[in-house]
């Protein structure tokens, strides 16, 4: 097997740890053919609900796996077959589902993380750093368009953080984030 | 690479164990071992790192590739479900080591519906055995550790508890079946005697207990164990009471001390910290975004907006209602006497206690980890010491280690949980894995509270990989003499020291000195 993620930066650390080092995407397995795309939102998270609903008005997802609070569904819900999940969460969702998909065989396309501090929304993402700072509390829409073109090959190698303008923090959001893509049941070669 | 072996001689050992197990079940590459990581290590990066993974499907493949960690000397670490990141998940006790997965091994051997009991391999978590026990239609209940994602055998080995009356789990074990070093099958209790019916119903045997010997240590590898289940009742009554003020734990477990005792309250009875308990719903952030404990005038807010206590006591009744109603007149009278106390039976739309009253009545479920929300970044290590349940101690305790968690710019947050006679204290320290001033700080305080705790006469039950050496010196009484014992033990049953080694604090003869 020949894995193009290296050790080091997968083992760096928990979900947000592993965002920090960036996660080197499998560029050319995705571009090999169109995988469907299934997005895990998280009920009780305003950001992670914009985020899947900008996924379905694109028309890039096949399906929207909901979370509720128990967050039983990540144990039971993520086994997909073959595909791409992605999504926006808290950083323990992102955590659950990467143990669970990694044990299942699952390879790490990318995550990014979002945290929000002194009234402002930190981002370190590849790419996409002057349209995230300009979003706002719009920022999972925007998200959510630079994550499907990442997906589609079209992305920068290079992690890059931003800052947004000041704004206010949802009651219902946990204030960090993760956005996360991993590819199921894929043939690695 | 494990320490002392050559890359030819590794990759030999891994063909032979790749032949006993299947090349498929053999893991050297990055992607596939990066699943055995501790994910909320506050350790450095690039710490705990396995070397290799092997996962074999029964107990023979088990007796082979132990012959090959022997032949090689190759010291290997076991491990069922490796969930508990509190402790450190998966992750080997040093970088280097193989780490010996038996999570494929999950069949459930048997569900006794008449004495209550299941016989299940290494593998088997509580969501596995609670889905079985609905789908065969048993009336018995699993309890469940909290998040339900664990091992049933794994955490009945580490000593862990869950929350119905059969929340201490090491108690409710019953039997096991155990491959030692050299590859020899013993069966503890009644499981030595040929054709015996009764393995998982009485621990009684002729001869010396040996159940716990394979507890929380390296003697052996455990394949199969029995767990008592409990009956569903046909009443439950969870409640949870909240108190006003942080100095109101003394008189919450002197009110709860005879409730327990006696059985009145059966269950493991917790007295979770305001901060654990409004974890579940909101975050520091909502409140707070300075460096250093929250203000006082900040929590008492915080405890307004939830309609929280300083402390908040959960508790459940069980059986037919005559009796809960009989046992309730009990408690209220105990626990509602305290100034300020308020009863809840029931709170709309609050993730806690939904999560809570179904971990009472044995549903497994996930939705402790939100709490990890309340800084963000997930890093979390439990300090655990384990004292009995009395008011002036358990408010002793509280008092200095809180202090130290502010000392260190920490949140106190924590539960108190009492068992049988014995009560559990387990402070959660809070960091965010990303940041490293706060990661380093949370490993300095847990060393502290270790030493402090031992000098006060307190030790720790379980505790995080990385904190098992400094533990296991705190049980010093006639210079060691128990971990004398085990390290005794550890070198007959083990003479090569492939099995764990450190363990618990455990080290083979061979690594003792620069252990």
């Amino acid at each position: 097997m020949a894995w193009d993620v290296s050790r080091r930066t997968v083992m760096s650390g928990g979900a947000v740890g592993a965002a920090v080092a960036g996660l080197g995407i499998g560029r050319s397995a995705l571009a090999k053919r169109p995988l469907k795309t299934i997005v895990i939102e998280e009920a009780e998270v305003p950001e992670s609900r914009h985020f899947a609903e900008t996924f379905v008005n694109s028309g890039r997802a096949a399906r929207v796996i909901r979370i509720d609070r128990t967050l039983n569904g990540l144990l039971h819900e993520l086994a997909i077959g073959e595909g791409v999940l992605v999504g926006l969460t808290s950083d323990p969702v992102a955590m659950i589902a990467e143990q669970v998909l990694l044990a299942d065989g699952a390879r790490p396309l990318l995550q990014w993380a979002h945290h929000y501090r002194k009234m402002r929304w930190e981002h370190r993402t590849d790419g996409a750093p002057a349209l995230l700072a300009r979003a706002s509390t719009g920022w999972p829409i925007v998200l959510a368009n630079h994550m499907q073109d990442a997906l589609g090959g079209n992305r920068q190698a290079a992690e890059l953080r931003c800052q947004s303008g000041h704004c206010g923090l949802d009651g219902k959001s946990p204030g960090m984030l993760v956005s996360w893509a991993f590819e199921v049941g894929v043939q690695q070669s | 690479m494990p320490q002392g072996v050559d890359a030819a001689t590794f990759r030999k050992a891994l063909d032979e164990l790749a032949a006993i197990v299947g090349k498929e079940w053999a893991f050297v590459d990055d992607l596939p071992l990066s699943a055995y990581r501790d994910a909320y290590s506050p350790l450095a990066d690039g710490e705990m790192l396995p070397s290799a993974a092997v996962a074999p499907a029964n107990m023979e493949q088990i007796q082979q590739a132990l012959k090959v960690f022997n032949a090689y000397k190759l010291p290997i670490w076991t491990f069922g479900n490796g969930r508990n990141f509190a402790y450190g998940g998966p992750a080997p006790r040093q970088s280097g080591y193989v780490m010996f997965d038996l999570k494929r091994m999950n069949r459930i051997l048997e569900v006794n519906e008449k004495y209550g009991y299941a016989l299940v391999e290494p593998g088997v978590s509580y969501f596995q055995l609670h889905r079985h026990l609905r789908q065969i239609g048993s009336k018995l209940w699993v309890d469940p550790a909290a998040p339900g994602w664990g091992g049933v055998m794994g955490n009945a080995l580490e000593h862990g508890a869950g929350y119905t009356p059969y929340g201490d789990h090491f108690v409710m074990q019953c039997g096991m079946e155990v491959v030692l070093a050299d590859g020899q099958v013993v069966r503890t209790g009644q499981g030595a005697i040929e054709g015996s019916q009764h393995w998982q119903s009485t621990k009684h045997a002729a001869g010396p207990h040996f159940d716990g010997m394979f507890t929380q240590s390296n003697f052996g590898v455990v394949t199969k164990m029995g767990i008592w289940l409990m009956p569903e009742p046909p009443g439950y009554k969870p409640f949870m009471i909240t108190y006003e003020r942080e100095d109101d734990l003394a008189a919450i477990f002197d009110a709860v001390l005879p409730l327990k005792i006696n059985q009145v309250i059966p269950n493991a009875a917790v007295a979770v910290d305001l901060l654990w308990e409004v974890s579940a719903k909101a975050t520091r952030r909502h409140y707070f975004d300075g460096k250093g404990p929250i203000p006082p005038s900040i929590r008492t807010k915080i405890a307004s907006d939830h309609g929280l206590g300083m402390w908040n006591f959960y508790a459940a009744l069980y059986g037919p209602p005559p009796i809960i109603e009989n046992n309730w007149k009990l408690v209220e009278d105990a626990m509602m006497s305290i100034p300020g106390a308020k009863l809840h039976l029931n709170r709309d739309n609050d993730p806690a206690w939904d999560y809570r009253v179904r971990l009472m009545r044995g549903e497994p479920n996930m939705t402790e980890f939100s709490i990890m929300n309340w800084i963000g970044g997930g890093g979390h290590i439990n300090f655990s010491p384990i004292s009995a349940p009395d008011g002036q101690e358990a408010l002793s305790q509280y008092n200095l280690i809180k202090q130290r968690c502010h000392d260190f710019g920490f949140d106190y947050i924590g539960e108190f949980l009492v068992g049988w006679r014995d009560m559990h204290h387990i402070l959660m320290i809070m960091y965010d894995r990303a940041d490293e001033g706060m990661r380093k700080s949370a490993y300095d305080l847990f060393g502290k509270l270790v030493d402090e705790a031992a000098g006060a006469g307190f030790g720790e039950y379980r505790t995080h990989l990385a904190f098992m050496d400094q533990i296991a010196k705190t049980y010093k009484h006639n210079d060691g003499a128990l971990w004398d014992l085990h390290h005794r033990l550890k070198d007959a049953l083990d003479p090569n020291g492939i099995l764990s080694p450190g363990k618990q604090g455990i080290w083979p003869q061979a690594m003792r000195a620069k252990a």
